[in-house]
């Protein structure tokens, strides 16, 4: 689950001050999928980073499963994000040299806790490279991959280690429609798993996988179902 | 599950792992080549000023370049004067001891297996030529002179023995021994005790050797080695014998060392400047590729910063990966430096005008070991000059770019 109190964040925008987040207050359950819409510069991916621990709010609290990411020291967050939550950028951001199961297996690479054991990770990685359709390119470098094929690699990564918080920013951005129902179906397979689900859009084809809907909005942020009734 | 990205980025980026490994490379090469070299020649210089062993040689006038020549370089040749003069330098005040030698050359001729310079010495009163000798071979401990057979030599470490044996002057002398390497003319030389030299002038002379005019080579002798006696200054003992004796020139061991440590300090510095301007120029190249680097990398850091790598451990992969690359240089360029020391060791000591002994095995492997990690770490440190830009990498804006 994850959960907001008043959180609030400015930018200079040459000398013009934009609220990117002003006093947004959201509560969302495990197993959710929201679906944050805006139009272009309104704050959505501005939110989605202070979600994911990347952007420091100047006000408010961000609370995953209790815990105040932003009371942790910045080596405890980073150990944080790496386990429990899983971001899906806007652009490119696999390691080109890197292979496809790599890729996917580098944020496990990084703190050997023991949680989890390799054979254990092996096959969820396997499982996820078999749904996402990419299990034939698991020892292709990613840089000669497709947007579509590098995009799904994303997705898995995020998901290896069974987030509690899944954060795609507009995840289907340039993906043509075979491309696009694959990220939609891995995204609902970790709300599935009980895992958060956040994702940024601004195409309406894919809002009705979404559980809840948030419309973004000079810093405000009104869950549109509530706004219906309201009206 | 082990994090090898560091490894997978040295082997998978192959034209960035070779430039810095270019530059290291040339780092380690001029860095342990100098070293090996400086310290060839030092080697060479202590040697020389262990061997020499007198304080002071006297020679027959205007033979002093000739001496030098013999005694360092390795050079031929020979010289005389009457025998009585040794009486007369020993009788000097200031002289603890003095020893008389003979030089004579072998031919470049049918009559002789190789070109040697001859040094003829008398055990008696020898405390140069025996002391070495018994220092290498402890069965002659007892025995000051080595020739029990008056056909028997001491070859210094270049001569070329042929089974056992040299031809001089038609004639084979056994080889009962071959010193170790001095860097100095000595190793070009062989010894031989008076008898045995007597025995040479003879074959010397059937085999047409022309002696200077007026010599009578088995009343002469070629140099005196004097040693002085303490408390007596050793300007002094030689303004005495210049005085008393005519027809003789003095050289002292110190002047000769002091001559050859002022050649090798001028060659210290030519090395030191020319390690110093490659390694000012590789720096700068390091430093440069790193910044590129890490220009081209941006993207990649923030990518492993937002997968959750704390900041300290993301900097200690890029130091070693950088340290990967740069051990990847260091090691060849010092091996392939040390290589052509050793292979060009003897060209060396022939074109330079200063004892030279090759580096021993510990010195090399002390020299490899010391550049190898001096070296590796100035990737590092190069690279440690863009860790801020790492630190700066902030993922939520660099991962929008496209």
């Amino acid at each position: 689950m994850i959960k907001t109190d008043d959180l609030s964040k400015s930018f200079l925008r040459g000398d013009k001050k934009v609220n990117a987040a002003d006093n947004i207050n959201i509560e969302i359950g495990d197993g959710i999928i929201a679906a944050f819409i805006g139009h272009s510069g309104s704050g959505k991916s501005s939110l989605v980073n202070m979600l994911g621990g990347l952007i420091k709010p100047d006000t408010g609290s961000v609370l995953i499963d209790g815990t105040d990411i932003y009371s942790l020291s910045e080596n405890e967050l980073c150990r944080f994000r790496n386990k429990n939550i899983g971001i899906i950028p806007q652009n490119r951001c696999d390691l080109g040299k890197l292979t496809v199961k790599e890729n996917i297996l580098l944020p496990v690479s990084f703190y050997m806790d023991g949680t989890v054991s390799d054979t254990d990770i092996f096959k969820r990685a396997d499982d996820l490279m078999q749904k996402a359709g990419i299990y034939h390119l698991r020892d292709c470098k990613t840089e000669i991959l497709s947007g579509g094929e590098q995009r799904r690699v994303s997705v898995v990564r995020a998901m290896i280690q069974s987030p509690h918080l899944l954060l795609a920013d507009e995840p289907t951005n340039d993906l043509d429609e075979e491309n696009s129902d694959i990220v939609i179906e891995l995204l609902k397979t970790a709300a599935g798993d009980g895992a958060t689900v956040i994702l940024v859009t601004h195409e309406k084809d894919i809002l009705p996988a979404a559980d809840e809907i948030y419309r973004i909005e000079y810093g405000k942020c009104v869950n549109e179902k509530d706004a219906l009734k309201a009206s | 599950m082990k994090n090898k990205l560091p490894l997978i980025n040295v082997i998978r980026n192959p034209f960035r792992t070779a430039c810095v490994a270019a530059m290291t490379a040339l780092l380690s090469f001029s860095l342990s080549g100098g070293s090996a070299l400086v310290k060839s020649f030092q080697n060479g210089l202590e040697s020389t000023s262990n061997r020499l062993g007198a304080d002071l040689i006297v020679i027959p006038e205007g033979s002093d370049k000739s001496v030098q020549d013999i005694l360092l370089q390795g050079a031929t040749g020979y010289f005389y004067m009457d025998s009585s003069v040794y009486d007369l330098v020993s009788h000097t005040e200031g002289v603890e001891s003095a020893t008389a030698q003979f030089y004579l050359t072998s031919l470049n001729a049918s009559c002789c297996s190789v070109k040697v310079e001859i040094i003829g010495y008398d055990p008696g009163s020898d405390f140069v030529v025996s002391p070495w000798i018994q220092s290498q071979f402890l069965e002659l401990k007892d025995n000051i002179t080595p020739n029990d057979d008056s056909r028997e030599i001491i070859a210094g470490s270049n001569v070329l023995v042929d089974s056992g044996s040299i031809e001089l002057y038609g004639h084979r002398f056994n080889v009962k021994a071959q010193l170790s390497e001095t860097g100095t003319g000595l190793d070009n030389a062989v010894f031989a005790d008076m008898e045995t030299i007597n025995k040479l002038m003879d074959y010397a002379l059937e085999k047409s050797f022309v002696f200077p005019d007026e010599t009578k080579p088995k009343e002469s002798i070629s140099a005196i080695l004097v040693k002085i006696s303490e408390g007596y200054e050793t300007d002094d003992v030689e303004k005495r014998i210049r005085k008393s004796i005519d027809g003789v020139d003095v050289v002292s061991s110190a002047g000769m060392i002091s001559n050859i440590s002022d050649g090798l300090s001028l060659i210290s510095s030519m090395l030191m400047f020319i390690c110093i301007a490659f390694f000012v120029i590789s720096f700068a190249v390091l430093v440069i590729l790193f910044g590129l680097s890490v220009t081209e990398r941006e993207k990649e850091f923030a990518v492993v910063r937002m997968l959750g790598l704390i900041p300290g451990r993301q900097k200690r992969q890029y130091f070693t990966e950088a340290f990967i690359q740069s051990l990847l240089g260091s090691i060849p360029g010092a091996v392939l430096a040390l290589t052509l020391v050793l292979v060009y060791g003897n060209a060396i000591k022939i074109n330079t005008d200063i004892p030279y002994m090759t580096v021993s095995g510990p010195e090399l492997l002390i020299i490899f070991l010391g550049t190898a990690i001096i070296t590796a770490i100035t990737g590092p440190v190069a690279a440690a000059l863009w860790i801020g830009r790492i630190d700066r990498a902030d993922p939520a804006v660099i991962l929008r770019r496209d």
